[in-house]
């Protein structure tokens, strides 16, 4: 993945949990205390917008996978808080690439995307998620 | 003319003929959202190695992805045009 540039990993749980990274491992990692490996579907799987509030603070991430990743969905909105009061106008990147899809052996989905250069609005729950620990340790 | 894209889905198109550096040049051309797409088309350019293979991919990605009534905000429409004008640019 690209330097000088940040990451953000999204779980898929309820709610979802969020990470920004500096940098993620090549193919598996670990990450709150779950093993994630690479789906090998690339990183171009689908479009996403940041999702901003007036203020141009981001609250989450909606994402629209390809038919290939077999979501439920055709639109997932990923918030960081509960604060769902979006700008439209100002959510519509459909931005692509660095966008890759992680699966743990009990089937919990991760998605990276390339991180938003505006910050998270304060009510935001975002985690650091540290290089160095989520490499998995080889016996 | 055979439709080299027709039996694909569109993250296979998008694995087999778009590149990494042609990800980046995409993202270059386009710009972000509504206003990305209208400040290009107002100051249209295109980047020196973008190449009519990526951007013919990209045009079926964006035109399925229209098809599918996905296209909230109207960008991917506003790409369509961007692309149809480069790709006259560029052949």
């Amino acid at each position: 993945m690209m330097k000088n540039q940040k990451y953000l990993l999204v779980e898929l749980s309820e709610p979802p949990r969020f990470w920004l990274a500096d940098e993620i491992p090549d193919s598996r990692f670990l990450l709150g205390g779950i093993e994630y490996k690479d789906s090998g579907s690339g990183d171009f799987i689908g479009f996403y917008d940041y999702l901003r509030n007036s203020a141009d603070e981001i609250l989450g991430v909606r994402f629209f996978p390809f038919e290939d990743e077999n979501f439920a969905e055709q639109e997932i909105n990923l918030f960081a808080s509960k604060d769902r009061a979006i700008d439209e106008n100002k959510s519509d990147d459909q931005q692509f690439g660095d966008n890759k899809l992680y699966k743990s052996r009990n089937d919990s989905l991760l998605l990276t995307f390339l991180a938003p250069p505006e910050k998270f609005a304060p009510s935001c729950r975002i985690f650091q998620a540290d290089f160095a620990e989520m490499l998995l340790k080889v016996a | 003319m055979i439709d080299r894209f027709a039996n694909l889905t569109r993250g296979e198109i998008a694995r087999k003929f778009i590149s990494r550096r042609q990800k980046e040049r995409l993202e270059e051309f386009f710009g972000r959202g509504v206003a990305g797409a209208n400040n290009r088309l107002a100051k249209f350019y295109v980047p020196n190695d973008l190449t009519q293979t990526a951007l013919e991919a990209y045009r079926e990605i964006a035109r399925r992805t229209i098809a599918e009534k996905l296209d909230k905000n109207g960008v991917q429409a506003l790409r369509l045009q961007l692309v149809e004008k480069a790709l006259v640019r560029i052949k």
